[in-house]
């Protein structure tokens, strides 16, 4: 096929290249798709282990979205039928952008555990937040929580991470609303 | 033979693409805070460049000159969402640490230049080559430039601590900073040592 009109021609010959790539593309993403969605359900399922060890089996669970714009996901926690608790993905605005976490909450309104899914703080000292024993705090301590300097005195007071108060409070502002959040639910 | 070892040769050293021709430093920057992404992000360019140089050496007659740079961007992009879907799929790890500069491979300077530059003017197998070798020569750059920052901003290697507990990490050079002053004395270092060996 020989084609007079030299625009033309291009506009085929670009187009074609398009659709071939599309086409293969297509074909990448049905093989892959499956197992991009399953690796993501094994991460949710590893993140919520972490903030509660003791359940079981967990669900999702429908929420107003527009009503709770930091909450990002949420699941209900059980522990051989009964119900253990609530496993909720908060954002929290950091020092350099979105944190996102998943906090444990039980029935009771304690927290069960905090995991940190990912942070953009500043390396060496926004990231150290992303520490089993600092976020262990929440677990120990009781809300509402008071993020302060130096030594805890209360047991509401966390201790923030060396030169990373704005880090340390969004945390804690996260899992404040996870708490805020799994209470509304029940 | 021997014509390969010297492309790689070139591709390495004499003619390495972030040490020697300074292209390629938007990726090189923000990916050399660790020795795993700095490796992760050079072997993905890798295998992008090499796919990319051999498709456009394979259609350097089909493609037309006018529409030869849009052409060369859909094929490399096909091959960055490949990657990027496969990556996801079987790396989740890596995919989740380099996340955003993986589709930023498309405008990797260097992927478009050896396509312009080499591929388009010589026959598949050479142009394979070429991509392998340019490839390598940005992972090296990768490689040593993450393991400087890597060692002096974060005490580690390769996520392995090699100071005692004591040595207190000099954070700057795993931002933005370090990464400038970092690379112009390893490049400055890097072209002492190809000069000697002339």
């Amino acid at each position: 096929m020989k084609i007079k009109n030299e625009t033309v021609r291009l506009v085929v010959l670009l187009f074609t290249f398009c659709a071939v790539v599309a086409l293969v593309l297509a074909g990448i993403n049905k093989v892959t798709a499956p197992i991009i969605k399953e690796v993501e359900a094994q991460k949710t399922r590893e993140s919520l282990m972490k903030v509660c060890p003791s359940a079981t089996d967990f669900k999702p669970v429908e929420f107003d979205m527009a009503a709770h714009p930091n909450i990002l996901e949420a699941y209900e926690l059980t522990k051989h039928g009964q119900l253990a608790g609530y496993g909720v993905v908060v954002s929290s605005q950091g020092f350099g952008g979105e944190i996102k976490m998943m906090v444990g909450v039980a029935n009771n309104e304690r927290v069960l555990g905090v995991s940190i899914i990912s942070l953009s703080e500043t390396p060496g000292l926004g990231t150290k937040a992303d520490d089993v024993e600092w976020l262990n705090q929440f677990v120990l301590k009781t809300s509402p929580y008071k993020v302060v300097k130096g030594k805890a005195e209360a047991d509401n007071e966390v201790v923030a991470v060396t030169s990373a108060t704005v880090t340390s409070k969004a945390v804690t502002a996260g899992v404040e609303a996870a708490i805020a959040f799994a209470g509304g639910l029940e | 033979m021997n014509k390969y070892v010297k492309q790689l040769y070139e591709g390495i050293i004499t003619n390495n693409p972030v040490l020697v021709q300074l292209i390629g430093m938007c990726p090189t920057l923000a990916t050399s805070t660790s020795i795993e992404n700095g490796l992760g992000m050079g072997l993905a360019a890798t295998a992008v460049l090499t796919c990319s140089n051999v498709m456009v050496s394979l259609l350097r007659k089909i493609i037309p000159q006018k529409i030869r740079i849009a052409s060369y961007v859909v094929i490399i992009s096909g091959f960055v969402t490949a990657i990027e879907m496969l990556m996801k799929a079987f790396l989740p790890d890596l995919a989740a640490s380099l996340g955003l500069f993986i589709p930023l491979i498309v405008v990797n300077c260097i992927i478009l230049a050896r396509a312009e530059a080499y591929a388009s003017k010589n026959g598949p197998l050479e142009s394979a080559v070429d991509g392998i070798a340019m490839g390598l020569g940005f992972t090296f750059a990768l490689v040593i430039l993450a393991a400087v920052r890597e060692l002096l901003g974060n005490g580690t290697l390769y996520g392995i601590p090699v100071f005692g507990k004591s040595f207190q990490p000099a954070t700057i050079m795993i931002m933005p900073t370090g990464g400038f002053l970092a690379l112009g004395f390893i490049i400055a270092a890097f072209q002492k040592i190809v000069k000697k060996g002339e």
